[in-house]
């Protein structure tokens, strides 16, 4: 079909009403060189074409770039450079020795044992009001943590101890997995008796 | 009590084709803390970084069955979950408490292959970390914020190189609360950690893939969204200097350098945060309302 985004030129003598080699114009000739140049750029069975004639995605467009593949994070001009940061291989193994380097150097993050936020955010402001500034050194800090965990030790032993389930509770508990409420899995887990309910589910008592 | 979110993660070595329990990080464990058994506890989420292709078990005789379980295929060097994921919608399996979950990785024959459970607590018993939902976010969120860290992992599957998260850029607002939406890496490992007073002392943590950004960036935000409950973390940068990034990652180790996006929130509008009244107010003057355009 005719392109009809093709525009006129100006020629010698003014604005042209078609390009030449249009069929619109009053010199059109079909067999003329420049009507064979204006069709072939134009006129095409409807779908034959995926983008005009020229155009850098039409697949007969010398140096176009539909061959090449994108893969996520690759240059496909140069695929030899590393995903998603385009550094070359020499790079690419400089980084990694300095890395395994940094790596072997690197320690372990130390283990923290779990706080409540509440209390220990309260403790740590009020270290902060007798010295009288925000932000607590390392040392203040650990203090601060050290004297959370003397002062909740106690109340941690008991709450753990208070958590920790008996076996008619573990036997509850699994019951309850299989889709019962709790007082439904408690009169089953009475019923059935707490130690044949775990032997029965493959559970070893903790 | 209160909320708590715990990312707990641990390492096979060599484990070829046979399924072989993973080693927990250095001071975590794969046995359910111990919780109120009326009181939720929920695998919010589950990924693994395996070098070569492999598959990821989780059994207990709690949970669906202790034959097989859930077990999810994981494809080679790709830090995403393949079950439980947070984007859109999503479905948690509930965990019980002192349940010691069998947790079992296949991957490589001469490599070291990791993977990690989000675990979330309703309730737990002697820990109360700081957390809001979106609603809140919405209703409190100030300003965006990006934190930028640079990690260097450990090369022996245990979470390494913690640095607080003002230990490149110290940006952040004295005395102000933020809310942590989740974050990126610019390189591949098993999991970001971030641990910190304000959450409980545990580790929260999203995984360690730079190539899914969609996901990562907001992982709190979609976590929570997806099941509807306060997952989002909240720390106050009174308490920047003890409150660290760290990664863990396979046999290769690494330098990761981390993004956490984070919102400035309204001053003293999530409970059991640093008052910060010692010096200087709260935010340093920020505003008293806050919220999303409408």
């Amino acid at each position: 079909m005719a392109n009809s985004l093709a525009r006129p030129v100006a020629g010698p003598h003014g604005e042209e009403d078609f390009p030449k080699g249009h069929p619109g114009r009053n010199d059109y000739d079909p067999e003329s060189q420049e009507a064979k140049d204006w069709a072939s750029q134009n006129v095409h069975p409807l779908g034959e074409r995926d983008f005009p004639v020229g155009h850098t995605a039409a697949a007969d467009t010398p140096g176009n770039l539909n061959h090449l593949t994108w893969a996520p994070g690759v240059d496909p001009l140069n695929p030899h450079r590393e995903a998603h940061t385009g550094r070359t291989p020499a790079q690419v193994e400089g980084l990694r020795k300095l890395s395994e380097a940094a790596s072997r150097q690197a320690q372990e993050s130390p283990v923290t044992y779990p706080v409540d936020a509440a209390v220990l955010n309260a403790m740590l402001d009020t270290r902060r009001k007798d010295l009288g500034r925000d932000l607590l050194t390392p040392e203040e800090y650990q203090s601060v943590v050290r004297d959370y965990h003397v002062q909740r030790s106690s109340d941690v032993e008991k709450a753990t101890e208070e958590l920790k389930l008996t076996v008619r509770d573990q036997a509850i508990s699994y019951v309850m997995s299989r889709g019962y409420s709790l007082e439904v899995a408690s009169i089953i887990t009475d019923r059935e008796g707490p130690e044949r309910v775990l032997q029965q589910a493959g559970i070893k008592p903790r | 009590m209160g909320r708590a979110l715990e990312v707990v993660a641990g390492f096979a070595t060599n484990p070829g084709a046979t399924f072989t329990a993973l080693t927990a990080s250095t001071g975590q464990s794969f046995t359910v803390r111990g919780t109120d058994i009326n009181k939720p506890t929920w695998l919010l989420s589950e990924w693994a970084f395996n070098a070569s292709v492999g598959e990821l078990r989780i059994r207990s005789p709690r949970l669906h069955d202790f034959f097989s379980g859930i077990r999810n295929r994981i494809t080679a060097a790709f830090s995403m979950p393949p079950n439980f994921t947070p984007v859109n919608d999503s479905y948690a399996q509930r965990l019980y408490a002192q349940d010691n979950l069998t947790v079992e990785l296949t991957g490589g024959g001469a490599e070291i292959d990791t993977a990690a459970l989000l675990i979330g607590y309703e309730d737990l018993g002697g820990v109360a970390g700081r957390f809001i939902d979106v609603p809140t976010l919405l209703k409190i969120g100030l300003n965006v914020v990006t934190v930028e860290v640079t990690v260097t992992a450990v090369a022996t599957g245990n979470f390494g190189g913690a640095v607080a998260v003002n230990s490149s850029i110290d940006n952040l607002i004295a005395n102000t609360d933020y809310a942590v939406l989740g974050g990126t890496t610019d390189t591949r490992g098993d999991a970001v950690g971030i641990t910190g007073v304000d959450f409980g002392n545990l580790r929260v943590g999203f995984p360690a893939e730079p190539s899914v950004r969609n996901l990562t960036a907001n992982w709190f935000v979609q976590l929570s969204d997806a099941f509807s409950s306060a997952w989002i973390p909240v720390f106050n940068s009174a308490n920047k200097t003890q409150t660290t990034v760290d990664v863990q990652t396979n046999g290769a180790g690494g330098t990761f350098i981390i993004n956490l996006n984070c919102v400035q929130l309204l001053p003293g509008s999530v409970p059991g945060g640093a008052t910060g009244a010692a010096v200087q107010a709260g935010g340093g003057g920020a505003p008293t309302s806050a919220g999303q355009p409408h």
